[in-house]
């Protein structure tokens, strides 16, 4: 503290220091500084996932209990007893059925590979800054994982890998501004291109003005591009923009995914490309939302 | 040395809980920060210097966790000790109305140039959006947090020192 007092030329030197490691990283020369930060990072990361976790039973297992006792003060013990066996096996069927909603996803899909892991992301990194719309995984380069590859749940698209570490990856979710995704409309075909936005549910721009879209209408992944396997749920629109000194259509589209309640997620480790000569095939493994009567 | 010990635990459970815990306290698209509130308190606690150093450790932890570039918070968590640092009870008679303030501020500063840094970065930074829906809701929320915080804090300081705590 002393040598930052009287020295302040460090103060400037760890301000140059920061915008030089800032352009490194990114050019890609700072991963093995970047996965060090990682790695420190992840056994705190669980630790607070599991305190979280316990904390948030405990204060489930009392509010139960408040509510038992006053309808029956002499089973108070068995209820607690059971109470918590029950929040157990909650939690067990819980994780129970979304895993078989992953496996169908995968049965259903069986032209992908998948890479599943439980996120600590919750843990370290959802949403962490308000300017970047990103959470962590606890899988990496030691896992297969690539830079690009889809994450999806079975509520449909999550996001891409932005960044690769030995054993934990950053997922650009598609609500950040610097997501960009080919995809169309399930019913109309409308073709257009998904936004994320700051603080708002992503937009789908580029639609034709020629083709009719509607309000309630699925969004899905195009596959143009390579980068997205075709037919993954993306959205549903809830807004149509029209806009008279605009050449192209715009649509306001709600993620079928609650980003703020993720648990597991996908990773598609390989899928065959959209071929574009092909006819397209929607996939069926999603239940889409109920389009809002008007 | 010891400083570095004794700051860089602390550094990692801030910074662990704005990953962990910070984004259930969302209010719309206001998002708290409580590395800039802790830093805010800190340096008010401790004066500047104290919270130099804490400021540079959490930056590259927090850049590591938000997904963001190496190097982006350095600058602005010392902008925030900076602003957090000057005219304590010199701009506010009161002693509340400062930390608010300069919650308020600090995370506008500090908010403002990471967004400038990754813009120079070719990050897409659609400005209005950002100013409107994050930057400026989020800091009224960091100021509201640092009102909630600041308030139990003075009173168990003044209670230490009339001997009561």
């Amino acid at each position: 503290m002393r040598v930052l007092r009287s020295r302040p030329l460090i103060l400037l030197f760890v301000v140059v220091g920061a915008f030089v490691i800032m352009f490194l990283d990114a050019g890609g020369q700072m991963g093995p500084f970047n996965d060090a930060i990682q790695r420190l990072l992840r056994p705190f990361d669980i630790a607070f996932t599991e305190a979280r976790s316990d904390l948030a039973e405990m204060l489930s297992t009392a509010r139960d209990l408040r509510t038992l006792r006053r309808e029956n003060s002499e089973l108070q013990a068995l209820v607690e007893r059971l109470t918590v066996e029950n929040l157990e096996l909650a939690e067990v069927r819980a994780e129970n059925e979304k895993l078989r909603a992953f496996l169908a996803f995968a049965q259903v899909n069986p032209t992908y590979n998948f890479r599943g892991g439980q996120i600590i992301a919750r843990a370290i990194g959802v949403k962490a800054s308000p300017y970047a719309d990103t959470l962590q995984i606890d899988l990496g380069a030691e896992h297969g994982i690539r830079l690009g590859m889809p994450v999806v749940t079975d509520r449909g698209l999550v996001g891409r890998i932005a960044e690769v570490f030995s054993n934990s990856s950053t997922v650009l979710l598609l609500s950040d501004p610097n997501s960009s995704i080919n995809v169309m409309t399930q019913s109309s075909r409308a073709p257009g291109t998904l936004n994320g936005r700051a603080g708002q549910d992503p937009v789908m721009d580029f639609i034709p003005p020629d083709m009719k879209v509607a309000v309630g209408e699925i969004v899905i992944t195009s596959g143009l591009g390579g980068n997205f396997p075709k037919g993954l749920v993306v959205g549903q629109i809830t807004e149509v923009l029209h806009s008279d000194n605009q050449p192209f259509q715009r649509a306001v589209v709600r993620p079928t995914v609650d980003f703020d309640r993720l648990e597991l997620v996908l990773v598609i480790t390989s899928f065959t490309p959209y071929d574009t000569a092909g006819e397209p095939a929607i996939s069926s493994f999603l239940t889409p939302t109920p389009a809002p009567t008007p | 040395m010891s400083s570095l010990f004794l700051f860089l635990p602390i550094a990692l459970v801030v910074v662990t809980l704005q990953a962990t815990v910070m984004h259930h306290l969302s209010l719309g698209s206001a998002r708290p920060d409580l590395i800039i509130i802790s830093l805010v308190l800190w340096t008010m606690s401790t004066g500047r210097d104290r919270a130099l150093l804490p400021a540079i450790l959490m930056a590259p932890l927090f850049d590591a966790v938000a997904g963001l570039p190496l190097g982006v918070s350095v600058v602005p968590l010392l902008i925030v000790v900076l602003i957090a640092s000057i005219g304590e009870r010199t701009l506010f008679g009161a002693r509340l109305g400062w930390p608010i303030f300069a919650a308020f501020t600090a995370s506008l500063a500090a908010g403002a140039i990471t967004l400038l840094e990754l813009r120079l970065l070719g990050w897409r930074t659609p400005w209005t959006d950002l100013i409107l829906r994050i930057l400026v809701p989020s800091a009224l929320l960091n100021a509201f947090l640092v009102f909630l915080i600041f308030i139990p804090v003075e009173y168990l300081r003044s209670r230490r020192s009339f001997g009561l705590g």
